[in-house]
Parts: C-alpha cells; sequence; structure tokens
C-alpha cells in the first residue's frame, strides 16, 4: 500500500480517475480487511470499503503529503466503520454464517478451512465484544503494525489514550481469549 | 514490594522490559498463579492474532467499485445540479422579496399612487377640453357624420346593383358561346 508513487497522488490531486483506480486496485485489501474487522459482515464490509474509496476521492485535496497515504485512508475506513457501528449497533449474527461471507475464495484444504474458520471465528468473537474505538486500535496495531502515535492520529486520540485503551484491549482480549477456549477443553 | 497491578502492567504493555524488570516478572510469576494465567493467556490470544491473516475482498473489487463510482459521480453531479436550481430559485425569491420591499415600502407607494394619480388627472383634463371642443361643433359634426353614412349606403346599394348586372351580362355571354 505504501508503494503508491507521488505521480500517481499527484495525478489522482488532479482528478485522474484512472489513477484512482490503481490507488483502489493497491488498496483494496487492506482497507476490506479493516472494514471486515471492525463490521464483521462482508456485505457491510464491501459497502464500508466502496464508501471509503469515494469518500477519499472526493476529499483528496485534503491529504497532507506530508503523512503515509496508506495513515490517510486507513483513518478515513476506521472512523467510517466507527460512524456506522455507532448509528447501528449491529445485531449479532451467527459467527459460522459470517465467516463464509468473509473468506470466499479460500483455496486451503476443507480441515485446514474449517480450522482457519475456527481461528477467524474467534478472532471476530474477541474483536466484538470491545468497543468501537478499541477494536480500531487493536486492529492498527496487529495487522498493520502502527505505532502509538501512527494510531492516535489515525483515530484523533492522543497517545497516552492510545496506550490506556490498548492496555484496556490486551487484558480483556486475554480474558475473552480464555472464555472462548473452556467451551473447547470441557468438549 | 511491587504491586500486583505493576506486574499486570510488564505482562500487558508491549514495551521492552529491562533486566532487571524482567527478573522481578520471573520471581514473581514462580509464585502468582493469577498473573501466570494472565500471560498464558495473553500469550495464547496473541499468537492467534499475528497468525490471522488479512482478509481480502471477493474477486472483481476493482471493477463492482467503478459501477460504484460511476453512480456516485452521476448522483454527485445531480445534487450538484439540484443545489444549482434551488439557488437560482432561492436567489430569485429574494431579489423579489427584495425588490418587492423597495418598491412596496409605505413612503414608495405613497409616491407610486400620487404618480398614478397625476397620471390619470392629466388624461382627464384632455378628455375634459376634448369634450367642450366637441360641444360646440356637435350640430355640423352630426351632419357631417350622417351625410357620410348615407354616402356609404348609397355606395353599397349601387355597388351591388353594377355586380349582379354584370354577372348576368357575363352568363348570357358564356350561354351564347355555347
Amino acid at each position: 500500500m505504501n508503494n503508491i508513487s507521488e505521480d500517481i497522488l499527484e495525478r489522482v490531486r488532479n482528478g485522474d480517475a484512472e489513477a484512482f483506480s490503481y490507488v483502489v486496485e493497491v488498496c483494496q485489501t487492506p482497507v476490506f480487511n479493516l472494514c471486515s474487522r471492525m463490521l464483521y459482515n462482508a456485505a457491510e464490509a464491501e459497502d464500508a470499503a466502496q464508501e471509503t474509496f469515494w469518500k477519499a476521492w472526493k476529499n483528496i485535496s485534503k491529504y497532507d503529503q506530508n503523512r503515509p497515504f496508506s495513515t490517510w485512508i486507513l483513518a478515513i475506513a476506521a472512523h467510517h466503520c466507527i460512524d456506522l457501528q455507532r448509528k447501528k449497533r449491529v445485531p449479532e449474527t451467527e459467527i459460522d454464517e459470517t465467516m463464509e461471507e468473509i473468506i470466499p475464495d479460500s483455496t486451503l484444504r476443507p480441515d485446514q478451512e474449517m480450522i482457519k474458520n475456527d481461528e477467524e471465528a474467534q478472532i471476530q468473537n474477541m474483536l466484538k465484544k470491545l468497543n468501537e474505538t478499541d477494536r480500531a486500535a487493536v486492529i492498527l496495531r496487529y495487522w498493520y503494525e502502527f505505532s502509538d502515535r501512527e494510531i492516535a492520529e489515525n483515530l484523533g486520540i492522543s497517545e497516552s489514550a492510545v496506550k490506556s485503551r490498548l492496555f484496556r484491549a490486551r487484558r480483556q482480549l486475554a480474558t475473552i481469549w480464555e472464555e472462548q477456549l473452556q467451551p473447547l477443553q470441557e468438549y | 514490594m511491587e504491586t500486583h497491578e505493576y506486574y499486570e502492567n510488564l505482562i500487558l504493555n508491549e514495551e521492552s522490559l529491562t533486566v532487571d524488570e524482567l527478573e522481578r516478572l520471573d520471581d514473581h510469576l514462580t509464585d502468582c498463579t493469577s498473573c501466570q494465567k494472565l500471560q498464558e493467556q495473553w500469550e495464547g490470544c496473541l499468537n492467534l492474532l499475528h497468525e490471522s491473516p488479512m482478509i481480502s475482498p471477493a474477486k472483481g473489487f476493482s471493477k463492482r467499485w467503478e459501477t460504484y463510482f460511476q453512480n456516485q459521480v452521476s448522483e454527485h453531479e445531480k445534487k450538484v445540479q439540484t443545489r444549482i436550481i434551488i439557488g437560482v430559485i432561492v436567489m430569485i425569491t429574494l431579489l423579489s422579496i427584495f425588490s418587492s420591499a423597495i418598491l412596496f415600502s409605505p413612503q414608495r407607494l405613497i409616491q407610486f399612487t400620487l404618480f398614478f394619480s397625476g397620471l390619470v388627472a392629466f388624461f382627464a383634463g384632455y378628455i375634459n377640453q376634448l369634450r367642450a371642443v366637441l360641444d360646440v361643433i356637435r350640430w355640423p359634426l352630426l351632419l357631417i357624420g350622417l351625410s357620410g353614412i348615407g354616402a356609404a349606403v348609397a355606395y353599397i346599394i349601387g355597388s351591388v346593383i353594377y355586380l349582379r348586372n354584370h354577372v348576368k351580362v357575363r352568363a348570357e355571354e358564356v350561354v351564347s358561346h355555347e
């Protein structure tokens, strides 16, 4: 995602839709992953990803060149997903259905796929229990390896708030992880 | 003696620990089962997070984006057009209200009424003068008028008689020719 050249971004700034299609091509997976982890529903994630790209296209003049493009577009996606979650508290869906939607093009063997789906379901269940901003902070840290400062910039909160949110989230995740393991161990 | 929270902090904080902190934590973990459990939980959870791959959208996202983009652009254009139309209507309405306010302000209204009544008085004066003139020449004018009407009636009757005779003669000529 960081390999979008200045030249491409300049063309996008000048209203070149073809150059922006290239940006979409490059950024689709990171943006979709963030939306999917935030919303845990493939259809909503796709809509959110497209809305993110549309917002980026409309507001490209506001993009600060001194900031990495990836941080900027992921910030748009994170804010959009947080807003969606706040507006509509997503009803809890059956996790098996959700996972089938999330990984439609898997090339794994059925047994591997089942394990993978189990793990994904476990992760999604864990993330679901965090509040929107904590979830976004965790996703940005563990899937995008953002620093505290980058997360703070991305979510519009202070670095100390990021630290305390991540700490709280880790504690919560550890407990949820244990809770999820218990039924499996009993079985 | 450090508090229990201190060790939880060391376990859950991702910043690298000093040698001293590591030693203290190791010592604490041998005695404290709760912190041991927390560390195991967090390590398991962290492994799971690190193993989880990025989720890609279903194939054809770029094509679906193109369609979405086209729709959004046309919708955006429609919105812009609607805004322009609303803007023009609002401007015209405001201008009308503004000009009406100026034209029909109490002061302007008095001025307008005075001007209009002056105009009516002007034409009424002329009509009155014309009537005075007509009063003087009424009878000669009536005679001239009646003579004119009589002449017109006589001209029309004469013309009708001439045309009728002319048509009759032409018809006889056509018959004799045949």
